[in-house]
């Protein structure tokens, strides 16, 4: 099996959610049963790479896919002295939510393919809604050192997370050049 | 304000409970009663999912990060022209 050439809209009716499995059940889960209700809800947009063959029940097979959404970022606390200095709170930023690739296409560079369609996409938002950085919550070890290869910086630890982050800067200069 | 109907299914027991504690609260009815828990609770689920707050040097590092914004690092650079070269779009 292969993949196709373009990264798309999950459509339930087009793409196989219940093949896909990456290896992580709250993954499966959430491609599933909740991307296409984030969609509708506005709360979320998950763009997928189909593979290139068409299953026996019509649908395509997901090869990889990612979740964006808006969200930002506060500080505990208002700094007095430096309110004028700083810009205003909170900082916008864009949630990588969720990024996985099928297990059947593991190992072939496409979880790093994914990620930079994943950037594209934010800094196409960019353009027209300005953000700080990209933001990942890492549910485990092997998805921060994937993250922190492609120079992913340590935020905080959340709820047993880790948050990293890239900042926009770089993602811009990625594309622009 | 325009109004939508919401019907449900409880536990009876839980129904019992509901209208104990909905009158307890001075509330008319128990539909006002869940009406507000509704309301309460999505707002925060929502603020919850849309703001993250840090801790402030956490936050001060953070924004001077972003001010000194490194070039991409060459595993960037490699999987973007591999994605370029594939004609992935």
């Amino acid at each position: 099996m292969t993949w196709s050439t373009e990264f798309v809209e999950l459509d339930k009716n087009t793409h196989d959610r219940n093949s896909f499995d990456c290896g992580n059940g709250e993954l499966n889960q959430f491609l599933r049963t909740q991307a296409a209700k984030h969609m509708a809800a506005g709360i979320s947009r998950t763009l997928l790479l189909p593979a290139a063959n068409i299953l026996p029940n019509g649908k395509f097979p997901i090869c990889s896919f990612f979740t964006m959404a808006p969200s930002s970022i506060e500080r505990a606390n208002l700094p007095v002295k430096m309110a004028k200095k700083l810009p205003h709170y909170p900082v916008p930023v864009f949630l990588l939510a969720q990024l996985a690739v099928h297990r059947e296409y593991q190992s072939q560079g496409l979880g790093g393919i994914t990620l930079i369609k994943a950037l594209e996409n934010f800094w196409q938002v960019n353009e027209h809604m300005r953000a700080y950085a990209v933001i990942v919550d890492c549910t485990n070890d092997d998805a921060r050192s994937f993250y922190e290869k492609y120079d992913f910086q340590f935020l905080c630890d959340h709820n047993d997370r880790c948050r990293l982050f890239l900042p926009m800067r770089t993602v811009s200069s990625l594309f622009q050049d | 304000m325009a109004t939508a109907r919401f019907d449900m299914r409880l536990d009876e027991e839980v129904k019992a409970k509901a209208e104990k504690a909905s009158a307890l609260l001075g509330m008319k009815s128990l539909t006002e009663y869940v009406v507000r828990l509704m309301d309460d609770d999505a707002t925060q689920v929502i603020a919850r999912h849309e703001s993250m707050v840090v801790e402030n040097d956490i936050f001060d590092r953070f924004l001077n990060a972003c001010e000194d914004a490194a070039r991409p690092n060459q595993a960037l650079v490699d999987a973007a022209t591999r994605t370029r070269e594939l004609g992935i779009r």
